[in-house]
């Protein structure tokens, strides 16, 4: 039973009215006065130098109103981090993918615009390309980036403990590789931004994690001030991690506009968004893990060598996760770990919340042949093996609220573990999987979040933060955060958010700092204007203002319920005192500022930890390898969820993508030109709703003593514990790890049909 | 993404439509549910100077029992009034269960059976926006001359992947094909070229008008069964349809086995119906049948899954097919 | 370029306009008639996003010409609320947490209120069948399902 009176609650989000009535506008919904339509011009060779771009023709064409290409550029290289900063937003010199912007287009219709491109003349001198992290580490390698030596994006190297000596004293060793291919995000929303570049500067919509991520690079680009940059507020469909960076098709629209100086809108195909904003990363993952006799794990070796694509990324950050990720779940002495993001010419990856799928659901899987060898149930194995608060993880960082044990029982209990694993026969198999998520971490001076209250004079609210919702509710969140610390109903707060010419700055909606940071921002935020409001309460109700407790929208003496003020009286009171209730706050994350993903991997990495257990269950066809889940049970410790019903969304969200989407059927091909096969999705296998069953969501709390009201990240956990739940099920099913990824039908009968090959050469 | 230009004109009677073809001189597009030409034309695979769209042609939707108890369906027939038909599922039903396999409910109101039928073949070097072909010199089915799925190839291995055809083969079916000045009805199987550059035998004056199914006789069942990952929207990655005639004593007195989504057409298979004809099916015979197929199946590396897979699993749609033809019949 | 006159029932209401006959439901909607629910999210038929009803039917407004649809009813989610009331099925996406980013959701609806009002009753396999031409990730479907089962035993209920 929830204390507060309205976090905790399951009620319906406050966000989704627009949504169900077709009026929510997207990026693409949006028009402006005079607005041009623009399209790209894409390069047809995955690596090639750019020698001369002729746009004449185009220039000419009736109707065209600005071309752009390299030409236009400011010798600007944009980078997450100061030391990858290694893309230009058109480039100037060479193209490095099959599909890279070369030019770009800005017409009265769309029709001329793609007649404009046509008329672009470009001359290439093609380079040799490379496909794969083989080919492009190799001894000798064209380099891709010139400054990049052999081809290394980032490497990310831990060592602590004594990890060989560890697994050489083991009882166990268990020693595998994984490999998988490139997924993609699947956000319904293509890509499309609208950019109205002015004298006053840039007015930009587009899809965003953060809009004040996307308003720095964008000024630097363009040389003018930050504050001219404005990131405007839009719906946005889905990010899922891919839409947290400034990309080429921001910029573009933004220097057609600037050039045309009308408004400029460009939207892509889902071809487009599939190849030209953001993939996922492939990769493989070779793992090397020891146990006790007890089933305690002693030591984890793990190398995981990953396809970067053209660009750097979020590189350092998306080589980092999985070793992250495993040592704040599993609790090992002895941790070595090695990863290297490897340059091709390939669409640039970024962050995604299971990748690489091959190391959880590798490892995970790995944990579950342990438990075999020693006659263990494997969710044994995991209780034995999970953090706990104060818990300190080989890299240095501290566990603070942590459920993991109370998320493995109760997805154990719903999913009937106890009553299935190891009676389930051939063909039907369950599987567990752990999994933790960092919330929030040390991001410099652009990792905190800042948010005002404002009181407005008929008693409620405005909630005014840099926090952006793609979906998943945190307009809500912090409505509710807001209305909670401030004593009123949810609908008498209004937010206004996500527009860098209004909101203070956020860190943006990934490394899971939504909850514990803007939302923590939010309650000082309001906090500050609550304060505010006892004083003048207190003078009106004659009484102490810690004797005061706002609720209802009213302010009540406590032990006196029928003393109060209405919250619209005090406002208005204090008005007349000319005072106006302006809140204000902010929020950072907790963290070793001195940790670096790669310089200084050591010390307190994020201010909480959430935690998750996913359970599956799977049917398959022994003949023609196909999967059936049967169900998925997840429980999820958010620390104190703000809203139930979200933290369930987000579950389901989670267990959608990392199980049928990330174990069971996405990939995508490639042709040896570096073009993507199946950018589409009639050939990239997205989950149908016939496709799953029922996802079982379980809240579970902790009570953090860094979130707001106890609150950390909703429901990421399961996004990673489910790709494991379910490749664990598959194993239970058919007696064999399923070492590739996606397990799809004819990956799942090349497992059981080299089994049966090994098995016959072993003489078994 | 937008279409390319076209003229469009709009029959209300299959006269009228022929007549436009006839006039069109190969330059026209027949647009019936749309759900294959309509991506054709986004991805500009066709660039058609005129568009003969039958939405609001009458009269050619109707799915009748004729007097010598045969079914008529017409080809503008969608295929969700195929699967609510009453009529089919008594005489076919087999042929409800297929339909209900094609895509997804939305695509199924407006596809129709006659689009089903003549849809083109596919691969996944062809089926691409035209960006990405450019890159490449144009193909064998694109008019060029290359294949980028075999090296030196010099016929096109488009796949077939309506979900229709194979059972309408399997069971008999017939197609009525009508032009300005003629009309001729042929068997099904005899619709397909097997060549992927051009899956069908329609002229460019020439519209499928009617699919005629024979009476079913006693003792016989129908089955399709399709491969695809998904549960729904994808195309057949291979199919195999069996008919069965079951004798007194349990013997298959007749069979016709289809082999579908492993090359440009669905082909029927008569080593395989032979093993079995005038038998009582048995364990061996059905592994002697499945083999059979398995070995006619030659599916190339252009869809979107490894072709020895879908060429292994031909063995066991064969063999589902025909124990669940049996099944149906009450036989073995 | 030819310019063709065109009568479109939408929503009830007659729009008449002069389009080029390559344009289809979906840009029309979108474009010339400010309707932005029907979304575009794909090249090939395949998402579900731009999904409006056809004479009651889901369709994919982007595999329709608009001077195909004339004389027939479409409906489109700017349609289901009377502009006081919502339609059953969109409150019970907001009160089951049907809805996360919208993207998906104007199709989906359209899709759900389709399938509740050709069927007396539903099971859960019969609506995910229904829905399964409609793609979303971001909720996993659960939330989807049980808003529209909802729907369909309270029709049942008060019937």
């Amino acid at each position: 039973m929830s204390e507060f009176s309205v976090v905790g609650k399951r009620v319906p989000r406050l966000d989704v009215l627009p949504r169900v009535l077709g009026e929510a506008k997207f990026s693409a919904d949006l028009s402006l006065p005079g607005m041009l339509h623009a399209k790209v011009l894409r390069s047809p060779h995955a690596h090639a130098r750019i020698l001369n771009i002729d746009a004449s023709r185009a220039e000419r064409l009736p109707g065209v109103k600005a071309v752009v290409s390299g030409k236009d550029v400011l010798p600007y290289k944009w980078g997450v981090f100061a030391y990858t900063r290694d893309q230009q937003l058109i480039p100037k010199e060479k193209v490095r993918y099959f599909g890279e912007e070369v030019a770009a287009v800005a017409a009265v219709d769309e029709d001329t615009a793609f007649e404009a491109l046509e008329l672009i003349k470009v001359d290439y001198e093609p380079l040799p390309a490379l496909f794969s992290p083989e080919e492009s580490l190799r001894e000798g390698a064209i380099l891709i980036h010139d400054d990049k030596p052999g081809n290394v994006s980032v490497r990310i190297f831990v060592d602590e403990g004594d990890v060989d000596r560890a697994l050489a004293e083991s009882y166990l060793v268990q020693e595998d590789e994984f490999s998988s291919p490139e997924e993609n995000y699947c956000m319904l929303e293509p890509y499309a931004v609208l950019a109205n570049f002015d004298s006053t500067g840039l007015d930009i919509w587009c899809p965003n994690a953060g809009p004040h991520m996307k308003a720095r690079p964008l000024s630097n680009a363009f040389g003018i001030p930050t504050s001219n940059v404005r990131v405007r507020k839009v719906h946005i469909g889905g990010h899922h991690g891919g839409r947290s960076e400034v990309s080429p098709a921001d910029f573009i629209a933004a220097l057609l506009s600037k050039k045309a100086r009308r408004p400029v809108k460009l939207v892509y195909t889902r071809e487009e968004n599939m190849n030209c904003v953001r993939q996922v990363h492939a990769a493989k993952t070779w793992s090397r893990v020891g146990v006790d006799k007890e089933g305690k794990i002693t030591a984890l070796d793990m190398r995981v060598i990953m396809d970067g694509g053209a660009y750097a990324s979020t590189g350092p950050i998306a080589a980092s996760v999985a070793y992250l990720m495993i040592e704040e779940a599993y609790a090992m002495p002895n941790l070595r770990y090695e990863a290297i993001r490897a340059y091709t010419n390939k669409p640039p990856r970024g962050m995604y919340p299971h990748h690489p799928r091959t190391a959880y659901g590798g490892l995970e899987m790995q944990l579950d042949m342990l438990a075999e060898k020693l006659g263990m149930d494997p969710m044994e194995l995991r209780l034995r093996n999970t953090v706990y608060e104060g818990y300190v993880t080989p890299t240095k960082t501290v566990i603070t609220s942590c459920a993991e044990i109370e998320t493995i029982k109760k997805a154990a209990e719903k999913a009937g573990w106890k009553e299935k694993y190891g009676k389930l026969p051939r063909g039907r198999g369950i599987g567990m999987a752990c999994a933790s998520v960092l919330s929030g971490f040390p991001m410099g001076i652009r990792g905190g979040s800042g948010a005002f209250v404002r009181f407005n004079e008929d008693g409620d609210a405005t909630v005014i933060s840099g926090v952006v919702d793609n979906g998943q509710g945190n307009d809500s969140m912090i409505a509710t955060i807001a209305a909670e610390e401030l004593g009123l109903p949810r609908e008498a707060i209004k937010v206004v958010t996500a527009d860098t010419s209004m909101t203070p700055a956020d860190q943006g909606a990934y490394s899971q700092a939504s909850t514990v940071i803007s939302g923590g921002a939010v309650k000082a935020a309001a906090a500050d204007a609550k304060r505010q409001l006892l004083e003048v309460a207190a003078d009106l109700l004659e009484a102490n203002k810690e004797d005061l407790i706002p609720k209802d929208g009213k302010i009540f003496i406590k032990g006196s319920p029928e003393k109060w003020v209405s919250m619209a009286k005090v406002a208005r009171t204090a008005l007349a005192r000319d005072h106006q209730i302006l809140g204000r706050g902010d929020r950072w994350p907790k963290g070793d500022s001195k940790r670096e993903w790669v310089s200084n991997p050591r010390g307190q990495i994020a201010s909480a930890f959430s935690f998750g257990t996913a359970v599956a269950e799977v049917e398959v066809d022994m003949e023609t390898g196909r999967v059936k889940l049967l169900s998925m049970t997840a429980a999820h410790d958010c620390g104190y969820p703000i809203n139930p019903l979200a933290v369930e969304q987000q579950i389901q969200r989670s267990a959608l993508e990392a199980g049928p989407a990330g174990v069971m059927f996405e990939k995508h091909m490639w042709t040896d030109k570096g073009q993507n096969l199946n950018a589409n999705f009639t050939d990239y296998w997205m989950p149908l709703a016939t496709d799953v069953p029922n996802i079982d969501a379980i809240v579970v709390t902790s009570n953090d003593p860094y979130g707001p009201f106890g609150a950390k990240e909703g429901g990421l956990s399961i996004s990673v514990a489910m790709v494991g739940a379910v490749a664990n099920a598959i194993r239970n099913a058919i007696g064999v790890p399923v070492k590739e990824f996606p397990m799809t039908p004819d990956a799942i009968l090349r497992a059981i049909e080299g089994n049966r090959e090994s098995e016959s050469r072993r003489g078994g | 993404m937008i279409l390319p230009k076209f003229q469009y004109v709009q029959p209300t009677t299959l006269k009228e439509a022929c007549s436009f073809l006839d006039q069109c001189d190969g330059e026209a597009a027949i647009l019936a549910g749309g759900t294959d030409l309509m991506i054709g034309l986004r991805r500009r695979l066709r660039k058609p100077a005129y568009v003969v769209g039958l939405k609001n042609l009458q009269g050619l939707d109707y799915i009748l029992k004729d007097d010598a108890g045969a079914l008529h369906i017409g080809a503008l027939a969608s295929l969700t009034s195929v699967k609510k038909s009453a009529l089919i599922a008594q005489e076919y039903p087999a042929l409800a269960e297929a339909v209900e396999l094609v895509a997804v409910p939305p695509i199924r109101h407006v596809a129709t059976v006659g689009g089903s039928l003549s849809l083109d073949t596919r691969c996944i070097y062809y089926n691409q926006s035209e960006f990405w072909r450019k890159a490449r010199p144009d193909c064998l089915k694109l008019g060029g001359d290359v294949c980028h799925v075999v090296e030196k190839g010099r016929r096109c291995l488009a796949v077939y992947q309506g979900d229709l055809a194979p059972i309408l083969v399997a069971m008999g079916a017939q197609v009525k094909i009508v032009s300005a000045e003629a009309e001729r009805t042929i068997p099904l199987a005899q619709f397909f070229t097997g060549n992927g550059e051009r899956p069908n035998i329609l002229q460019p004056n020439e519209l499928l008008a009617e699919v005629i199914l024979p009476k079913r006789p006693g003792r016989t069942a129908n089955a399709y069964e399709k491969l695809r990952v998904r549960e729904g929207m994808d195309f057949p990655l291979a199919g195999v349809a069996v008919s069965l005639t079951v004798n007194g004593s349990g013997e298959i007195a007749r069979a016709t086995l289809v082999l579908s989504a492993v090359g440009a057409a669905p082909v029927e298979v008569a080593e395989a119906a032979t093993i079995i004809v005038g038998k009582r099916t048995s364990d061996d015979l059905l592994e002697a049948v499945a083999q059979t197929m398995f070995e006619k199946a030659h599916p190339a590396g252009n869809l979107v899954m490894d072709p020895q897979y879908r060429r292994s699993m031909v063995r066991v749609l064969t063999k589902r097919a025909i124990r669940k033809s049996l099944q149906a019949v009450g036989g073995n | 370029m030819e310019q063709v006159p065109v009568i479109l029932n939408i929503n009830g209401r007659e729009e008449c306009l002069t389009i080029p006959p390559h344009k289809t439901l979906l840009e029309v909607l979108r474009n010339d008639l400010n309707l932005t629910g029907a979304k575009n999210g794909c090249e090939d038929g395949s998402c579900g996003t731009c999904t409006v009803l056809l004479d009651g039917s889901p369709v994919r407004s982007c595999l329709l010409l608009a001077v195909e649809v004339q004389g027939r009813e479409i409906t489109t989610i700017e349609g289901l609320s009377d502009g006081e009331k919502m339609h059953p099925v969109q409150q019970a996406f907001i009160d089951y947490g049907a809805v996360q980013c919208g993207y998906c959701s104007p199709g989906m609806i359209l899709t759900a209120k389709a399938i509740v009002e050709s069927a007396p009753s539903l099971t859960e396999a019969e609506v995910r069948k229904a829905i399964a031409g409609n793609l979303c990730r971001c909720t996993g479907y659960t939330k989807i399902v049980e808003a529209v089962l909802a729907v369909s035993s309270q029709k049942q209920a008060t019937s």
